[in-house]
């Protein structure tokens, strides 16, 4: 585990019924980011409450809005109602590692970048599934050809924006297609940004969820009409 | 005919009813209820004289009055299914403002009313508020990530 309190950084979890694992999440994440702020998403479960006790702090949309909706809802809060410098999109499901959220905190802060990914594919500690190691290299594709930037990952929910380009983001997108929106306009912004290679953890939990081959027809189908 | 009947009186009541829940920009409006009018005047005049249909049917090539009518419905659902897709975005993009504002400003109250209860109750809600960037973890961060 990292040693490093990250006081000025606030990570901001998108919650949508993720009960069973989200007070975990939070607990161990706090450890490392005291600052928290999930935005449940009209969540029919106790995500909220879970979340709430866990020591986050909790922006409740009163009807389900959807993922890019959250976002959104997160980056406002941390931009009007903190002065966190930067913030950490992170998800609920514990699939990412606080170490490595830590880590891209620090790149950003020593190389003085507005906007750091993780990235799934810089090296081969991942294991994704066939189908969708092959739908995300599509959509990084696409994604790469509409906003003019090289990521190797445009669909990973591990990011670290600095406050300045925080301010800048207005995301429209309600649903999956915020992934390749944020990348676009973190591109038209013209600050620096990088990518980090970070490990996905595809937990039986994540993979209970059986979201991954839908969540990739979504993606296809959301970034050809959107 | 009772047909041509029924059909008239509906028409005029859809008229009727359209032409009162107008929505959307002056100009726009004006130019819908035209449209409307002259749509309800030649949905009347081929009813009282289906034979015209057929007349304006053989004209553009198809078939019978009816079949250009069917075709003509194709065209106008498709059209009705793209504003009311374009009017729903819309919509929806208000509904998330509203429901953005509205999350946003219950946490708001939620914070103030922590900072006015007694301290000791919660660790961090000084924080929550307000953090100046801490130097030292800051510091330590970057050493961690240059190795």
């Amino acid at each position: 585990m990292t040693d490093t309190v990250q006081r000025d950084a606030w990570l901001v979890i998108p919650l949508y019924n993720e009960g069973p694992v989200i007070g975990t999440v939070v607990e161990e994440a706090r450890r490392t980011f005291p600052h928290i702020v999930c935005v449940d998403d009209g969540s029919s479960d106790d995500s909220a409450d879970r979340a709430e006790a866990a020591g986050a702090v909790v922006v409740r949309h009163p009807i389900n809005l959807g993922q890019g909706a959250a976002l959104q809802t997160g980056i406002d809060y941390v931009v009007h109602q903190t002065a966190g410098e930067f913030l950490v999109t992170f998800d609920a499901d514990g699939q990412h590692r606080v170490e490595d959220a830590a880590a891209m905190v620090g790149k950003a802060r020593q190389e003085d970048l507005a906007a750091v990914f993780g990235s799934r594919f810089l090296d081969g500690r991942t294991d994704t599934g066939w189908l969708k190691r092959q739908v995300l290299r599509v959509a990084v594709t696409m994604t790469n050809w509409s906003s003019g930037m090289k990521l190797t990952d445009a669909h990973n929910g591990l990011r670290v924006i600095r406050r300045d380009l925080a301010e800048r983001l207005d995301l429209t997108q309600n649903r999956m297609a915020h992934a390749s929106e944020i990348v676009e306009q973190i591109g038209d912004s013209g600050l620096p940004w990088a990518e980090y290679p970070v490990h996905v953890l595809y937990t039986d939990y994540s993979r209970s969820k059986g979201q991954s081959v839908f969540n990739s027809v979504n993606i296809l189908t959301e970034l050809l009409f959107k | 005919m009772w047909i041509q009947v029924l059909l008239v009186v509906g028409l005029v009541a859809f008229a009727f009813i359209d032409l009162r829940n107008g929505g959307g920009g002056a100009r726009h409006q004006a130019l819908r209820r035209i449209g409307l009018v002259a749509f309800i005047g030649l949905g009347i005049f081929s009813i009282l004289f289906p034979e015209w249909l057929g007349w304006v049917a053989g004209l553009v090539g198809v078939g019978r009055g009816a079949d250009l009518v069917f075709y003509a419905l194709v065209v106008a659902f498709l059209f009705y299914v793209a504003t009311n897709h374009r009017r729903f975005v819309a919509l929806d993009r208000k509904l998330t403002i509203l429901a953005r504002q509205l999350a946003l400003t219950e946490a708001k109250l939620h914070d103030r009313h922590q900072d006015d209860a007694p301290a000791g109750i919660d660790p961090l809600p000084q924080d929550t508020q307000v953090n100046p960037p801490d130097g030292e973890p800051a510091r330590s961060a970057v050493t961690r990530a240059s190795r």
